[in-house]
């Protein structure tokens, strides 16, 4: 199948675990009011690949993602392409690699679930831990996310959390600890907070701009703040491992 | 004896077969850095007084000192010294510390013309001596033909070693520590006296007279050893004299030859057989097998020869290519990685990031993990080493050989190379269209033909045209490289390098390019895309309307890739069709320093779109700004090229931000090994890593004295950046830096 893809990095040491392949697919459904890619947004736009040429150009660089890496599909929603992708995981599972998919969660469906039966990691980025705030910021409930978690967590997948931090929206300590509390389980390896950033406010559509937040970066000194709490209320986390799991025919 | 006492294995005591020592006495090490040591007091003392003395020789605009009475040579200078007090290690190129020394054997005029740029007088004594004697540069001039000459003011051929020591030569220094003089006397007049029964031809007498002053060597490098108070006539007894008598080699061969590349080899590992000797009897503790290395490399740090400016726009930041290579693997699959690959890194902590010597860390997939890792993180810490594929290079080179200048292989003591800078590829192209005329003088200098008189440049015409006109060059290169080599052995062979070679020795011939990339996206341009030429009054082609879009080198495109390959691939081919000099072994290199920027201002606009003047890219390296597939399709691009073609080495240098390593320093340094891993497995052969903000090189620039020791790689070779000029500095900072935005 064929897959529309948003942009690809071939050098990728950010979103998830050792040096990566990253492929972001376009089409989101969320319309985030800080959103750093929202040029992806678009379902109708992206460049067409066919299955091939993608898994062809992960194999060009395969000797550097199998060493203490993988690939991540991030997105955009890579989750809206769910069925494009059981395809190609199937195929990169064999040649050994580990799978991460960088989401903001979707409704459960069929294509999904048998995609989560094939990769080894979720990144889940969870934009707020106020239901209220959370539909103000994205467009969308928040139980779809939490729904999300909960089925992760039954399938008993690895998975990291996420969260963008916005000076005012999401920067208090209390806010934090909802979120460690929140996303906890046996299977979740990692916590990340991310610092707002403005360098893609360019990318926005010109009929949606009124919806842009417009706030600062985020400083550095609140970041500290916010990852020196985390660490003093969730030490068990934090590993960089790629924990490959085996393949479920 | 006491000198091998404890040391095992029996063929090395029958032959000089260092490797063999090596092999059946080396410890590898697996384990990781926590073992190292920092400085001792003594350290940090003599240390702060090299320090403030180089901080000096800045000062005095990058030259501390020129003695213009003597001439270099073994014996020429009284022993010197930094401070006799606080030295482990001594020997100084001259009489004092940083004190620079003559050295006309390759050309008096450049020995002249380098003491007038930094304001001194050859003495009249050096020069009477001189007008009654050949130098190398006196001979080949002698016998260049017109053509040579053209080529060589032209700049299609450019950095030849016909003025200066051609170098690329590496000693066998560990000879002397293991052996001893005296013992290496006795093995070369057992050779002498056996071809002194042999038929006297011409190869047969060159070599007894080769003999001969290499024997004549040996004498003086004993005395020169002897006025410092040691007498490495016998074989070293300790860790220290072993360190001692392989200096003493090493600063012999500085002193007589000022060589542009004057490896160091791969001294390390052989130390190491000591070092454990003295651990294992308590004679030296970890504090001082550590501190003895320091002082090693203070004295490497410290050595220097005398320049002119013109030399330093081709070879900037007052180089030695001081090389030596660290850890690889065995031929019996062990690792060669010992504590003192760790020790010689730690040198860069222990004293500061600088670019002498130049490490270069043999990358094999099987190194112990805790030994990349600590490369990874040395390179983070400092810009300051490379790393070179040893799993390529062992198969061909066994696992005892060594790196000349930036990356030039050879079994040490056993091979040597005929150093042969490199041709001007894009301008070859550009004579080649415009029928054999220099395009930024006119000037006729190659095969006069029509200038192509396509209105659309047709691929398959042109290539035929560059095809004909490289063969011409390789022609002419050979026979030009010839004339300098036979010169050279006449006039400046080096006899205290030789003399720790073989007698029967493997020669390369080491020809090279420059501005493949350059070349290859141009004729990408003209197949792929519309390329009209633009003539001036004379009917020349100085220029091109580019219509329509191309593909091009560095990333991953094998429309582009392929030529590229087939070019290096051909122009070997090309150059293998002629004799050379001593039946040495034609080989090729991918290499610039960082004379990609001279290069690119003799050479017109090219049909890829880059303009007059522009510099090339350095080494292999695609075209900056080109590169739009991100790092690891520059790289692969790269890796594709072959180094059986190219076996005299591919130079590839790679700049990342520390931000798109990764979070944390955990994560920059497990990511920079899995980039080294994955690059290498590809079947590339080198990378320069760089790993730093472009904002810091640009502040450095405005604020030289805030980085001081700014350290950074920039083709096969480190430099402190503050001695690049405006133009290279500039350059360095236009090279694509790959990072996440």
């Amino acid at each position: 199948m064929d897959l529309k893809i948003h942009k690809l990095e071939s050098f990728g040491t950010l979103d998830g675990p050792g040096l990566r392949g990253v492929i972001f697919l376009s089409g989101c459904h969320k319309s985030c009011r800080y959103c750093h890619n929202a040029d992806s947004w678009s379902l109708s736009g992206g460049e067409v690949w066919s299955e091939d040429a993608l898994y062809d150009w992960i194999m060009r660089n395969k000797s550097y993602y199998l060493i203490n890496g993988g690939i991540t599909f991030s997105g955009g929603e890579p989750l809206l392409q769910a069925k494009a992708l059981i395809g190609l995981c199937h195929r990169l599972k064999k040649e050994g690699f580990h799978i991460a998919i960088d989401t903001a969660s979707v409704t459960m469906n069929q294509d999904v679930e048998d995609l989560l039966k094939i990769i080894d990691l979720i990144i889940l980025d969870i934009k707020h831990v106020n239901p209220v705030t959370f539909l103000w910021l994205t467009g969308e409930m928040m139980e779809i996310t939490i729904n999300f978690l909960e089925i992760l967590i039954n399938r008993k997948l690895d998975y990291w959390i996420r969260q963008v931090i916005v000076e005012g929206v999401n920067d208090t300590i209390e806010e934090l600890k909802i979120l460690e509390k929140k996303t906890y389980s046996r299977y979740r390896r990692r916590i990340e907070l991310i610092p707002h950033h403005n360098m893609g406010r360019h990318k926005w559509p010109i009929d949606s701009i009124e919806t842009r937040l417009d706030a600062d970066e985020t400083s550095e000194q609140t970041m500290d703040r916010l990852n020196q709490a985390l660490l003093f209320f969730s030490k068990k986390d934090n590993t960089n491992e790629t924990i490959k799991r085996p393949m479920e025919i | 004896m006491k000198a091998w006492k404890g040391f095992k294995g029996t063929q090395w005591k029958e032959q000089v077969e260092v490797r063999d020592f090596i092999v059946n006495n080396m410890t590898p090490y697996y384990g990781d850095e926590s073992f190292l040591e920092g400085t001792t007091e003594r350290t940090e003392k003599l240390w702060g007084k090299v320090t403030s003395l180089m901080a000096e020789e800045q000062l005095r605009g990058g030259v501390f000192d020129i003695d213009t009475e003597r001439v270099s040579s073994l014996l020429s200078y009284e022993p010197g010294y930094i401070d006799a007090s606080l030295e482990e290690i001594v020997g100084l190129q001259t009489d004092a510390p940083l004190k620079r020394s003559v050295n006309p054997f390759g050309g008096i005029r450049m020995a002249r013309d380098a003491c007038e740029a930094y304001g001194y007088k050859l003495s009249d004594q050096v020069e009477e001596q001189f007008s009654f004697k050949t130098t190398h540069n006196d001979g080949v001039f002698r016998v260049y033909s017109e053509t040579m000459k053209k080529l060589r003011r032209s700049g299609l051929i450019t950095g030849l070693p016909d003025a200066y020591g051609r170098g690329r030569i590496i000693g066998d220094y560990r000879r002397i520590a293991l052996y001893g003089v005296n013992r290496l006397v006795d093995f070369k007049k057992t050779d002498q006296k056996a071809l002194s029964e042999q038929p006297m031809n011409e190869d047969n007498i060159r070599l007894m007279e080769e003999i001969f002053r290499q024997l004549d060597f040996l004498g003086k490098l004993k005395a020169m050893a002897k006025a410092y108070g040691h007498d490495i006539g016998r074989p070293a007894e300790s860790a220290k004299e072993a360190i001692q008598w392989t200096y003493y080699g090493y600063l012999g061969a500085i002193k007589e030859q000022n060589g542009a590349a004057m490896s160091l080899g791969r001294v390390g590992g052989f130390l190491d057989i000591y070092i454990e000797r003295d651990l294992l009897s308590g004679d030296l503790s970890e504090k001082g097998a550590q501190e003895l290395i320091d002082d090693f490399i203070i004295k490497l740090r410290m050595a220097r020869q005398l320049r002119t400016p013109d030399y330093n726009e081709l070879f900037a930041g007052d180089p030695l290519w001081i090389t030596e290579v660290v850890g690889g693997m065995s031929l019996d699959g062990r690792t060669l990685v010992t504590k003192n690959a760790f020790r010689f890194l730690n040198t860069l902590v222990n004293l500061g990031a600088a670019p002498e010597p130049n490490l270069t860390v043999l990358w094999s997939k099987d190194l112990p993990e805790t030994f990349k890792t600590y490369c990874a993180a040395i390179s983070i810490k400092t810009d300051a080493i490379q790393y070179e594929n040893d799993d390529l290079m062992r198969p061909i080179f066994g696992d005892d050989y060594g790196i000349a200048c930036c990356v030039s292989a050879m079994k040490i003591g056993k091979e040597m190379q005929f150093f042969g800078a490199r041709c001007n590829l894009p301008k070859v192209f550009l004579l080649a269209i415009n029928g054999g005329y220099d395009e930024m003088t006119g000037e006729q200098i190659g095969p006069e033909m029509e200038v192509l008189d396509d209105q659309i440049l047709d691929f398959d015409a042109v290539m035929q045209r560059f095809d004909l006109y490289t063969d011409w060059l390789c022609g002419q290169y050979v026979n030009t490289m010839n004339v300098i080599h036979y010169m050279h052995d006449k006039y400046a062979y080096e006899k205290t390098q030789m003399a720790l070679h073989d007698t029967d020795v493997h020669r390369y011939m080491a020809f090279g390019i420059a501005g493949l990339s350059v070349v290859a996206d141009s004729l990408s341009a003209i197949k792929h895309s519309k390329v009209t030429p633009i003539r001036n009054e004379q009917g020349w082609i100085v220029d091109f309307v580019i219509e329509g879009d191309f593909p091009v080198f560095g990333n991953d495109d094998d429309r582009v890739d392929k030529i590229a390959i087939a070019l290096s691939k051909s122009f070997h081919e090309q150059l293998s069709k002629y004799e050379t000099y001593r039946n040495s072994e034609h080989t090729l290199s991918l290499l610039t320093i960082t004379s990609n920027v001279v290069y690119g201002l003799k050479t017109g606009n090219t049909p890829d779109g880059r303009r007059k003047g522009e510099p090339f890219a350095p080494g292999a390296n695609p075209m900056r700004g080109r590169e739009k597939n991100g790092a690891i399709a520059a790289l692969n691009s790269v890796a594709k090229l072959p180094f059986a073609s190219c076996k005299d080495g591919i130079s590839c240098t790679f700049s990342v931000t520390p931000a798109t390593l990764g979070k944390t320093e955990s994560d920059k340094k497990s990511n920079l090994v899995a980039l080294l891993e994955g690059y290498f497995s590809s079947g590339a052969h080198h990378l320069n890593v760089n790993v730093l903000n472009k904002d810091k090189l640009i502040e450095a620039m405005q604020h030289p004295q805030r980085h001081p020791t700014l350290t950074i790689r920039v083709s096969g070779y480190a430099v402190d950046f503050h001695k690049l000029s405006r133009a290279q500095q500039l350059e360095v900072i236009g090279r694509t830096f790959h990072e996440r935005v």
